[in-house]
């Protein structure tokens, strides 16, 4: 039953129910009243009659006299001796019996006389008074006329029937009126809950409304003891179509998409939009060994080319997927670990990747080390090591690199590759960058205090250009311990710099400004621009080890470095050499005009303490200077 | 306010009918009913239905939303 009809046929019924009991009330409001009318029009015949009496006479005799003349349809009387309890002979009434009873039941507790009674079908109005200053009473008897309820109803029936069919047109329009309001309501409810659910162009249930199928689907798979696969599927292309073509075309690649893996899924999965330019795919029941079969079979999708406004467009697509209960025991953790292989895919440039646990960056191990980090940094419990950079035209240490390393108290000692870049991606970086500073500023000043001034080289990461407090901070710090600013090196990467060059580009002024020597670290790796390097205000150029390393065999990494030694050069940067192993590389770089040397073949890094203790011989040894700190003191200060 | 068309001509038709009678029985020949509000009802009831299909339009239609205009 519709709706519409439910209303119609309820407030009907409403309607005829309000409509009964009104009659109903209003048929027994009528009946009292015109009982009470009738007994005060019995009173008032009794009191006419107590008038005629003349109290000289006897009572009894002038009332058997009078009220024979006096009776008619409306009026019958019984005299009632109320001492004896008995009618007397005289009035009318023949059904007596009743009457007494009643009369005398009222007369005892003297309250007003008047009431009635029923015998057979027929009922009987009465009202009863005493006679003035006798035992006598006087009862007025009036048959009720049964034809009362018809007149009644004949004089209210019309106007009753007319209101109950008023009242059933305006029940009928009211619920008609209803039910479009009620329908109007749940329309807006239903578009409502689409939207929420939805996205809007592809018509696929979007993000929240994925995280909940998936939420259900893994419910029934654990109870049933089935898999359940999630795939990420990221259109690569999508930003460039909507730069290039516009958004409308992106629009249609997305819905041509969307009709593509309905074609192939043919209803087997879920599809679903899981943000911008990722669409999600669910199945159930699903194995590992069908997994590579749903790649492949999704990827297939991606082949063919599409065609946008007339553009033959080749989409590429990466895909990320994660099974349950392999990989995952919650939607949560499913989804997210599809977002990791979505990512590690991606990472490794390939089509597609099922979740491996070992590349899960976002692993808990990856998570507690993040918060061992953290408390590593905090806590001052990381170590700084110095190799030192040989400098060939003076023959000595001139310099050290400062490097940070991390002997995890049950993990041992972590790749700083593998610290810097958690720091890297939690923020940590800049607390990082802030100890090294510190830390090697002081060193320096305390070598500087035994007598060995050397440059100290501190690595800035990419994030550490966003950082604009840096070049205070660093101000600040050399004062305090009264360092030369020259006698600092901060080392950028040349890919740090081409990350955001104008950024870089401002902050290197001002780190030039307040004199420390800049370095282009790793160089030879990027992808700079010669152009853009001789804008930035930099004192030295590393070549990257990679170059160093095979140059004594390969005489095309020779040649780069060659060439790089003379570019640094003439554009009046000093040249420092990466990743010398052997003599023959540091003696082929000597010749080339290289300014320092750094390697294993000089040195590796090593703790402060360790590096004093070289230094220091070496300077008694190969330098004039005489003015040396006692070694106890020396070690003392460390 | 333009009144949008919603009354097909067989609703117009049982509507005039109906307003007819209705006008007839409240307002011209009292015969029918004796008590004066209910013929007053009636006869106002009458006018409504009349008016309504006068107009092809009826309020109460256009509020619900109903139409049997074309159907």
């Amino acid at each position: 039953m519709s709706l519409r009809l439910k209303l119609i046929l309820s407030f009907i019924t409403i309607s005829l129910m309000v409509v009964s009991i009104f009659s109903v009330v209003a048929y027994i409001s009528a009946r009292e009243y015109t009982q009470h009318v009738e007994q005060v029009r019995l009173h008032k015949s009794n009191e006419h009659l107590f008038e005629m009496l003349d109290k000289s006479q006897p009572l009894l005799a002038q009332l058997q006299n009078i009220v024979p003349h006096h009776e008619n349809r409306d009026n019958v009387f019984s005299i009632i001796d109320a001492s004896q309890k008995k009618i007397l002979p005289g009035g009318g009434f023949n059904l007596g019996t009743y009457l007494l009873t009643e009369v005398l039941a009222q007369s005892k507790n003297n309250e007003i006389q008047q009431g009635s009674f029923t015998i057979g079908e027929q009922e009987y109005l009465w009202s009863a008074d005493q006679v003035p200053d006798s035992q006598y009473i006087i009862a007025n008897t009036y048959l009720r006329d049964s034809s009362d309820i018809s007149a009644f109803f004949n004089y209210v029936g019309s106007p009753l029937s007319t209101t109950l069919l008023i009242s059933i047109w305006i029940s009928v329009w009211a619920a008609l009126l209803l039910a479009r309001l009620f329908r109007q309501i749940s329309e807006k409810n239903t578009q409502l809950e689409y939207q929420a659910s939805h996205d809007l162009l592809t018509k696929l249930p979007n993000r929240a409304s994925i995280g909940r199928s998936v939420q259900q689907a893994m419910e029934s798979a654990k109870a049933n003891h089935e898999g359940l696969l999630f795939c990420l599927i990221d259109i690569d292309a999508l930003k460039e179509i909507n730069d290039s073509l516009g958004h409308t075309s992106g629009d249609i690649l997305l819905n041509q998409v969307t009709q593509r893996l309905k074609r192939t899924l043919r209803g087997s999965g879920h599809i679903g939009r899981f943000g911008g330019n990722k669409f999600s795919i669910m199945i159930k029941h699903s194995k590992t060994d069908n997994a590579e079969n749903i790649r492949h079979k999704l990827l297939e999708n991606f082949e063919p080319i599409y065609e946008i406004h007339g553009h033959s467009l080749y989409v590429h697509a990466t895909l990320g997927i994660a099974i349950f209960p392999e990989h995952a025991g919650s939607a949560q953790e499913l989804i997210q670990k599809t977002e990791t292989a979505l990512h590690t895919a991606k990472k490794l440039a390939v089509d597609s990747t099922i979740y491996d646990a070992s590349q899960d960056n976002n692993s808990a191990e990856r998570l507690r080390l993040t918060h061992d980090l953290r408390n590593a940094i905090h806590n001052e419990e990381l170590q700084l090591h110095y190799q030192p950079q040989f400098d060939v035209h003076r023959n000595e240490i001139g310099s050290v690199e400062a490097l940070a390393r991390w002997i995890h108290p049950q993990q041992g000692f972590i790749p700083p590759d593998t610290f810097i870049e958690i720091a890297e991606q939690t923020g940590l970086i800049q607390s990082l960058t802030d100890w090294v500073l510190r830390t090697a500023i002081k060193q320096c000043a305390e070598w500087r205090d035994m007598g060995k001034y050397l440059t100290v080289s501190v690595n800035l990461s990419a994030r550490n250009l966003h950082d604009e407090t840096l070049g205070s901070q660093i101000s600040n710090l050399l004062h305090y311990w009264d360092i030369a600013p020259d006698k600092l090196c901060l080392e950028i990467t040349e890919t740090a710099m081409m990350t955001n060059p104008a950024h870089a580009k401002k902050l290197l002024k001002e780190l030039d400004n307040l004199g420390v020597r800049l370095s282009i670290d790793d160089f030879g790796t990027g992808y700079s621009s010669l152009g853009y390097l001789k804008q930035l205000p930099v004192d030295e150029l590393k070549i990257d080890k990679s170059f160093v390393l095979n140059m004594a065999k390969d005489e095309n990494d020779a040649s780069i470095v060659r060439a790089t030694v003379s570019l640094a050069h003439d554009l009046g940067l000093e040249v420092v050499a990466e990743g010398v192993e052997n003599q023959v590389s540091q003696d082929q770089l000597s010749r080339m005009g290289c300014e320092y040397i750094q390697g294993y073949h000089i040195a590796r890094p090593m703790p402060c303490d360790k590096l004093t203790e070289i230094l220091i011989p070496v300077e008694k040894n190969n330098d004039a200077q005489p003015d040396k700190i006692p070694v106890n003191a020396r070690s003392g200060n460390l | 306010m333009v009144l949008k068309r919603n009354l097909h001509n067989i609703d117009i038709t049982i509507r005039t009918l109906i307003g007819i009678a209705l006008v007839y029985i409240g307002f011209i020949d009292a015969g029918y009913i004796s008590n004066d509000v209910a013929r007053w009802l009636l006869g106002i009831s009458g006018i409504v239905n009349l008016l309504a299909a006068a107009l092809r339009s009826c309020p109460f239609y256009a509020l619900a939303g109903i139409s049997t205009y074309q159907k």
